[in-house]
C-alpha cells in the first residue's frame, strides 16, 4: 500500500523541524538572556521546599521583594488575579529594595535601579512572582541547599533582561560563586 | 462505548425486518455471521495492535518524563536535550516510514510518542534555566506541538492527547485564578471540530467530557457567586439539539446520542450542586429539586430504553443511584426527612420498576409470541 507517499515524509519533516525550532528559541532565548542581561544578586530567604514533575528542586524566597509592602501595591489600582507588574528595585546598604511597583515598564529607570518583571498570583495577597523562586537539583541533593538557605548564607545572582525577564544564573554560597548556571 | 458495531445495530435491527418479512431468519444468521466475522478477524486484531502499541508510547513517554525529572548528573545537560531532539525525530520519521509500509498502528503510536518527548524537552529546558513562570505556559506549547503533529500526520491519538494537555492546561488556570477560563472555549472548539470532522469517536467522548466539566465549573465560577441554574439551561439546550439530531438526521445520530448524554448529565450535575452543595438550601426547595431530579432521570431511562441507548440509560441508572445516595446523606439528621426519603424514594423506585416493566413487555413482547407461534 503506497498511499500518500510522499506526503508523511513532508510531514515528519515539518513536525519533527517545527518542535526542534520551539525548543532551540527557549534554549537560546535563554542563554541570551543570561549572557546578556544585567546582573543582580539578591538575598534569599527560606521557603518550605517541595518537589514536582520536572524533579526535585528547591523553592526560592526573595523577602521584601517576593512579598512587598502593602503601600507599594497602592500605586498599580484595582489588582487581578495573575496581573503582570513591573517592580523597580533601587541598591541600598541592605542589597535591592523595591521602591514601587508599576502596570507598565517605568519610562525612566536609575543607573542603580533595576526592573522586574512579576506577577501576582493572587489579588488578595502581596505576593509577587518572578518566575526565578525555583532552583532545579539532581535527584535527592536538595537537602544541602535547604540547610545554606537556612542558614541565611545563600545568594541568588539573577539575570535581568532589558524587558525585565528574569533568570536565576547560580547561587552564591558565603560571598562565593556556586552553581553557576553554563548557558548551555 | 457509543460507537456501536455494525454487527452490534444489525443485531439490533435484523429481528425487526424479519418481523417486517424483508428478509428470511437463515439469511439474517448468514449476515450477521459473515458480518461479525468480518469484524471480529481483521479489524478486531488490527485494534488490539493499534491499543498496544499506543500504550507502549505512553509508557515510554512516561520513562522520558522520569528521565528528565530524574536530573541525572552523569550525562551533560545539552546532552541530555540532543538525545531527546535526537529522540523526537526517529519517532517522527519512525512514523513517516511505518505509514508508508502500512503499518498504520505503530505510525500512530510513533507519532504519540513524538508528541510525548517534545513535551519532555520542554519541561528538560525549564529545569535546565531553572525557568518558573507561568508554568501552565509550558502546556500551552506542548499542546500546540501534539496538535501539530496529529495534524500534519492525520493521527488521532496525538490530537487526543492535545486536548488532554489544553484540558490541564484549562484545569491549571482556572485553580490558580480561580475564575472561568474562557480562552479554553475556541481551543476546545478547535480540537473538539477536528476530532469530529475526523470520525474519531473515543475523542469524540472525551472532547465532550471536557466541555461537560467546564460548562458545569461555569455554575461554581461565574463572578457574580454560584449559578447552576444557568448550567441547567446550557444542559438542556445540549441535550435538546441532540434529540433533534437524533430524531431528523441519520448521518449525525451518533453525535446526537452523544450530545443529549452530555446535556443529561451537565443538567445533573448542576442539580447536584444546587441541591447539595448550596449553603443552607430550605427543605422544600430540596423536595421539589430532588423530585424533578429523579423525574428528569426516569425520563431518561425510558427514553434511552426506548431507543435503545444503553449509555444514556446506565448514565440515568447511575445518577439515580448518586441522587439517592445525596439525599440521604442531606436529610439524615432530621429523622422527618430520613422518613420523607425513605418512601418517596421507596415509590420512585416501585415506580420506575413498573414503568420498565411495562416498556420491557411493549419492546419485546412481540417478536417473542412470534417466535413462539412459529
Amino acid at each position: 500500500m503506497k498511499r500518500w507517499s510522499m506526503k508523511v515524509w513532508v510531514a515528519a519533516l515539518i513536525v519533527a523541524g517545527l518542535q526542534t525550532s520551539a525548543l532551540a528559541y527557549m534554549v537560546l532565548n535563554r542563554a541570551n538572556l543570561i549572557a546578556e542581561g544585567r546582573e543582580i544578586v539578591l538575598d534569599v530567604r527560606p521557603v518550605d521546599p517541595r518537589s514536582l514533575f520536572r524533579g526535585d528542586y528547591v523553592i526560592l524566597g526573595y523577602g521584601n521583594i517576593s512579598r512587598l509592602d502593602k503601600e507599594l501595591l497602592k500605586d498599580i489600582g484595582k489588582r487581578r488575579d495573575s496581573m503582570q507588574v513591573f517592580v523597580t528595585l533601587k541598591k541600598g546598604d541592605e542589597g535591592w529594595q523595591p521602591t514601587s511597583v508599576t502596570k507598565r515598564y517605568p519610562a525612566n529607570v536609575a543607573a542603580d535601579e533595576v526592573v522586574l518583571n512579576g506577577r501576582l498570583p493572587n489579588r488578595f495577597a502581596h505576593r509577587v512572582t518572578y518566575g526565578i523562586e525555583a532552583f532545579f537539583v539532581p535527584e535527592g541533593e536538595g537537602k544541602e541547599l535547604e540547610k545554606l538557605i537556612r542558614a541565611g548564607q545563600l545568594k541568588a545572582i539573577v539575570a535581568v533582561g532589558s524587558d525585565g525577564t528574569a533568570a536565576l544564573k547560580g547561587l552564591e554560597v558565603e560571598g562565593e560563586r556556586r552553581y553557576d548556571q553554563p548557558l548551555f | 462505548m457509543l460507537g456501536k458495531s455494525y454487527a452490534d445495530r444489525l443485531e439490533r435491527d435484523l429481528p425487526q425486518w424479519i418481523a417486517a418479512g424483508w428478509i428470511s431468519r437463515d439469511g439474517a444468521n448468514a449476515i450477521l455471521s459473515e458480518v461479525q466475522e468480518r469484524e471480529s478477524g481483521e479489524t478486531g486484531s488490527h485494534r488490539l495492535i493499534g491499543i498496544l502499541s499506543v500504550l507502549g508510547a505512553v509508557l515510554i513517554g512516561a520513562g522520558v518524563l522520569s528521565f528528565v525529572a530524574a536530573n541525572w548528573e552523569a550525562m551533560p545537560r545539552l546532552a541530555r536535550l540532543g538525545l531527546l531532539v535526537g529522540a523526537i525525530w526517529t519517532a517522527y520519521v519512525g512514523a513517516a516510514i511505518t505509514f508508508q509500509r502500512g503499518l498504520d498502528m505503530f505510525a500512530h503510536a510513533l507519532v504519540l510518542l513524538g508528541s510525548v518527548i517534545f513535551g519532555a524537552s520542554i519541561m528538560l529546558i525549564a529545569q535546565m534555566y531553572h525557568m518558573n513562570g507561568n508554568p501552565p505556559d509550558t502546556v500551552v506549547l506542548w499542546a500546540a506541538g501534539a496538535l501539530l503533529a496529529g495534524a500534519a500526520f492525520g493521527s488521532n491519538p496525538s490530537i487526543v492527547f492535545s486536548l488532554l494537555l489544553a484540558c490541564l492546561w484549562a484545569g491549571w488556570e482556572t485553580q490558580l485564578q480561580d475564575a472561568v477560563f474562557w480562552p479554553f472555549v475556541p481551543v476546545w472548539a478547535l480540537l473538539a471540530g477536528l476530532l469530529v470532522w475526523r470520525d474519531c469517536r473515543y475523542g469524540e467522548v472525551i472532547s465532550a467530557f471536557a466541555i461537560g466539566t467546564w460548562i458545569v465549573s461555569l455554575g461554581y465560577l461565574l463572578p457574580d457567586g454560584p449559578n447552576h441554574s444557568l448550567v441547567m439551561l446550557l444542559g438542556a439546550l445540549i441535550a435538546g439539539i441532540g434529540l433533534a439530531l437524533t430524531q431528523t438526521v441519520t448521518l449525525y445520530e451518533r453525535h446526537g446520542r452523544l450530545l443529549l448524554v452530555l446535556g443529561y448529565v451537565v443538567i445533573f450535575a448542576a442539580m447536584l450542586a444546587e441541591q447539595f452543595f448550596t449553603y443552607k438550601i430550605p427543605f422544600e426547595t430540596l423536595a421539589v429539586l430532588a423530585l424533578i431530579t429523579f423525574a428528569v432521570s426516569v425520563a431518561a431511562m425510558w427514553w434511552g430504553i426506548r431507543t435503545n441507548d444503553k449509555t444514556l440509560t446506565r448514565t440515568a441508572y447511575a445518577a439515580f443511584a448518586i441522587e439517592v445516595v445525596g439525599i440521604y446523606l442531606k436529610t439524615i439528621g432530621s429523622l422527618m426527612g430520613t422518613s420523607m426519603f425513605f418512601v418517596s424514594a421507596g415509590l420512585g423506585v416501585i415506580a420506575l420498576a413498573t414503568g420498565a416493566f411495562w416498556v420491557n413487555r411493549r419492546i419485546n413482547g412481540q417478536p417473542d409470541t412470534e417466535r413462539a407461534a412459529s
